[in-house]
Parts: C-alpha cells; sequence; structure tokens
C-alpha cells in the first residue's frame, strides 16, 4: 500500500511542480509546450486529419467541418507536407503568434497562428 | 529549444521516472513478464514527448503515475490472490517430461522441439533422458529438474563413491 500512496504522492508533487513553475514563476517554455510545438502538433493532427486529438489544441472548440476546410486548403495548396517548420514571430507574457511552414515536393505555405496562454498554450482559430 | 529547458525537463522526468521504478519493484530486467515489457515501450514513447515539450510535464506525469499505479495495483492484487496471478501470469508449463517432449506443452507455448533443444542446450542439457521435468516458468525462463542420476556428484555421495572405488580395486 505504501507503494501505492508514494507513486500517487510523485505524481501529484509533479503535477504542482508544473503548476507552480507556471502560477508562481510565469514558465511558459519548460514545463509546458512552447507555442512553436503547440502549433506544429495541432498542425500535424490537422494534416493527419484527426479532429478529436487537434481540438485539444484550441482554446475554443470549432466545429471539425472548419478543421476540415482548414486541412482541404492545406491539401490544395502544399499537397502532402513532408517538412513542418514553426517559427515564432510575436510573443507576449499570454500571447504569441506563430508562423507553421508546410513543405512539400508541391510547394511550400505558411500558416500563422494565434495562441493565448491558459495554464497552457491554446490556439485560438479566428 | 534552449538546452538548459531541455536539461530541466529531462532532470525532472529523470527523477521522476527512478522514483516510479524503485517503487513497482525489486525485479530485473532479466525477470520482467511481457507485460512490464510493454509498460516500458510506452513510458519510452510517453518520454519522447515530454522531452521534446510537445505535452507538458503535469500531462506526462498523469500518464507514467497512471500506468505505474496500475501496474503496481495489478502486482499487488496478483500476490494476493492466486487466481488472479494466475489469470495475469499464466501458470508455469511442463513441455518435457522423464525424457519426452510434452506435445500438449509445446503447442500451448507456440514451441517446436527445436525450439525446446534450443532452451535445453541453454541449461547445459544434452541428453534429454536426463531431464525428469522441464517446465516453462511465467517469466518465460525453463526450470529444470533432472533425474537423480543425472545430476553431478556431491559431498554426500562421497561414501558411496568410495565403497565403488574400493570394491572395484578389490
Amino acid at each position: 500500500m505504501a507503494r501505492v500512496v508514494a507513486v500517487a504522492a510523485a505524481t501529484a508533487l509533479l503535477i504542482g511542480m508544473t503548476a507552480l513553475a507556471v502560477r508562481q514563476f510565469d514558465d511558459r517554455d519548460t514545463f509546458v509546450p512552447p507555442p512553436v510545438a503547440v502549433a506544429e502538433g495541432f498542425v500535424r493532427e490537422v494534416v493527419e486529419k484527426r479532429w478529436a486529438r487537434a481540438q485539444t489544441y484550441l482554446a475554443q472548440e470549432v466545429s471539425e467541418e472548419k478543421l476540415r476546410e482548414l486541412q482541404q486548403g492545406i491539401e490544395e495548396r502544399v499537397g502532402e507536407p513532408t517538412k513542418l517548420e514553426a517559427e515564432e514571430l510575436s510573443r507576449g507574457d499570454d500571447e504569441a503568434l506563430v508562423n507553421v511552414r508546410l513543405s512539400s515536393e508541391k510547394g511550400s505555405e505558411a500558416v500563422a497562428f494565434g495562441l493565448t496562454f491558459d495554464t497552457e498554450w491554446k490556439i485560438d482559430l479566428p | 529549444m534552449e538546452l538548459w529547458r531541455i536539461v530541466v525537463r529531462a532532470l525532472a522526468a529523470y527523477v521522476y521516472l527512478l522514483v516510479m521504478t524503485r517503487m513497482s519493484g525489486k525485479r530485473v530486467v532479466g525477470e520482467a513478464t511481457p507485460f512490464d515489457f510493454v509498460v516500458a515501450l510506452i513510458v519510452g514513447d510517453v518520454i519522447d514527448d515530454a522531452l521534446w515539450a510537445e505535452v507538458s510535464m503535469a500531462k506526462f506525469a498523469g500518464a507514467c503515475g497512471s500506468l505505474f499505479l496500475c501496474d503496481i495495483i495489478t502486482k499487488l492484487v496478483a500476490f494476493h490472490s492466486r487466481p488472479f496471478f494466475l489469470l495475469v501470469h499464466g501458470r508455469p508449463r511442463v513441455i518435457l517430461r522423464n525424457g519426452a517432449a510434452d506435445g500438449r506443452g509445446l503447442r500451448a507455448e507456440q514451441l517446436t522441439e527445436g525450439d525446446l533443444a534450443h532452451l535445453l542446450r541453454l541449461e547445459g542439457v544434452d541428453d534429454w533422458r536426463d531431464v525428469r521435468v522441464a517446465m516453462l516458468e511465467e517469466d518465460h525462463g525453463l526450470s529444470v529438474l533432472k533425474c537423480d542420476g543425472a545430476e553431478p556428484v556431491q559431498k554426500k555421495d562421497a561414501p558411496r563413491v568410495r565403497k565403488m572405488l574400493r570394491w572395484r580395486a578389490s
């Protein structure tokens, strides 16, 4: 039984450390994924048509139709992307702007995303 | 990505996993069951996401903690309940008895006679007739019980050997 308690305590400690780092020390990149990782992850899920997983990156839930439109737009312009690169354009305390460049043999396309911070970085889709 | 951030994440994950593996028991890698291996694979994938900051450390802790918690609870229940132990780990199976391969046991474990010969050679057994019982244990290790005559000579056999030698000399 002591082991169960120790595992639960260690897990709670790491979760608590993350919360402390974010709330008390304004950590935005170390214990939480930085905006570039969030934007890259979101685009990867959209390109792979994993709508439910893509929703987890969003500040507000959007319709599947909207995500499908975004995916189709990318597919029309770039085809099947072979490379994803995210670049931070600007950053405030709780806001960031990230550019994700998708490249393939067909061409290259950059999509800009605005992100807001609320315990984690989330994408604000217009 | 700044190097020091990776170092901080790696240190946090290392200390956390050290505690977790310490808490999950004293079994060594060689004694690991196939399910221990599955848990290790999942944890390996989760830590990759945490190190490269694709998930927050809180989510990493949540995922790993749940896995280890399930693992420890399973082991605890298996320790206290024999039926549950057998359900989770299976039971040892006889694959060779009195020098002859047990066809049913081999089929159940999906082993060929060639595999059996290989396992026995690893145990230093060349002649199957020397084996009374060979069992495949829950951790997929082979345990071999040899016939009395096939055991190496021990100190307790000394009087008998001396007697035999005296009889030969006379």
